[in-house]
């Protein structure tokens, strides 16, 4: 399984929208030519996909949603690999400036082919596919706004109280001076 | 695959609760502050018992590395590298209370076997003791119970950080430092 993780200016409402678009993909996705729904149930779609990277496949591609908080995808037809699938999980940013994407594949292109040459193509695919979402979210503005939601708050109802944190401390010894600092002691002998 | 990872193991019994260990391995903000050669480190996001991390060293190159860590409260961190060329794929910190005021961790850090490990920035990175040893130090800066340097003696100065500011005892008074204008 190869991850990657995603920091993204905007509000997860708006990242996960971006997602979900699946006919949009040909807009952002690299390589994607073509994106195109063909059922949908609920949170559940069925999409067919051709992507042109390494070399032209096509597949379909089952989607399904947890609104707002992940989105995995499993190939459900195509000639090219004997599986693959992923997922992305959205996460409010820590510093309330945007969303966290934590990305995984699983991509088995069958015994012919290493094991560590479709991990890197994975990799690269992954980093790819970020760096893509990364441009297109800046493009595409939020409908809820353009401004970040801002997830401060709910970090500085989870802050507790820090214990004091002790930086230096001297004593006095009969051989001389302990001096503890920063987690070190040092001993200075008197003349 | 065993032959393609290795396994690095050390123990170290702390006086204080387990709470305190926890506490400092689930900030990731101040890993920079005493885990050897992690100069920045920061929580990017967390939710429940999940938080993702990004740390940075600097030797032997400057490398940023992305981090999933999956905690249970006062007994594991878990920490399992996602993105970075570092050879450490997990940390994972065992936390046993043994009665209110003591505790034993272990650290087992695994590792990618490859040609990284012999270099000697990572290997003292992923040394378990060391990292034991500087959780040792950080853990003595919250807990003044921490025999490190109250073997007797007089204690003349001490300085502490607390959540009113900085706090200066001399010969037992204590004083209330405030920051000075600037330029002065």
């Amino acid at each position: 399984m190869i991850k990657a993780v995603i920091n993204l200016e905007a509000p997860r409402e708006h990242v996960f929208t971006i997602l979900t678009d699946y006919r949009a993909y040909t807009k952002w996705l690299p390589g994607c030519e073509q994106a195109e729904i063909v059922s949908s149930s609920g949170d559940t779609v069925d999409t067919d996909l051709i992507v042109n990277s390494m070399k032209k496949m096509r597949m379909g591609l089952r989607f399904e949603a947890q609104p707002t908080q992940s989105l995995t995808f499993r190939m459900t037809s195509g000639k090219d690999m004997k599986s693959y699938a992923g997922s992305y999980r959205l996460m409010d940013a820590a510093d309330g400036k945007g969303t966290v994407v934590i990305a995984e594949m699983e991509i088995d292109a069958g015994a012919m082919v290493p094991k560590f040459m479709v991990d890197r193509i994975a990799k690269k695919s992954i980093d790819d596919t970020g760096n893509a979402l990364k441009e297109y979210v800046k493009k595409v503005p939020s409908q809820a706004g353009a401004a970040p939601k801002a997830a401060a708050p709910a970090r500085a109802a989870e802050a507790k109280p820090r214990r004091a944190r002790r930086i230096m401390q001297v004593i006095k010894t009969a051989d001389g001076y302990r001096v503890w600092m920063n987690g070190e002691t040092y001993n200075i002998k008197g003349k | 695959m065993a032959f393609l990872s290795y396994t690095k193991k050390a123990s170290i019994s702390l006086p204080c609760a387990a709470s305190l260990p926890y506490e400092i391995l689930t900030d990731y903000d101040t890993y920079n502050e005493w885990m050897p050669h992690v100069t920045q480190s920061k929580l990017l996001a967390k939710e429940g018992d999940l938080a993702i991390a990004e740390f940075e060293i600097t030797r032997p190159v400057k490398e940023k590395f992305a981090l999933e860590c999956i905690h249970t409260r006062n007994k594991m961190v878990l920490t399992r590298t996602i993105s970075g060329k570092i050879p450490a794929s997990q940390f994972e910190w065992i936390i046993q209370a043994d009665g209110e005021k003591k505790c034993q961790v272990t650290l087992t850090i695994q590792g990618k076997a490859n040609w990284h490990r012999l270099v000697p920035s990572y290997r003292s990175f992923m040394n378990a003791s060391k990292c034991l040893d500087a959780l040792q130090s950080q853990v003595s800066a919250f807990s003044p119970d921490l025999a490190v340097s109250d073997q007797g003696g007089e204690k003349i100065i001490e300085l502490a950080e607390t959540e009113q500011g900085l706090v200066c005892w001399i010969r037992g008074k204590k004083y209330n430092l405030t920051p000075a204008p600037e330029g002065k």
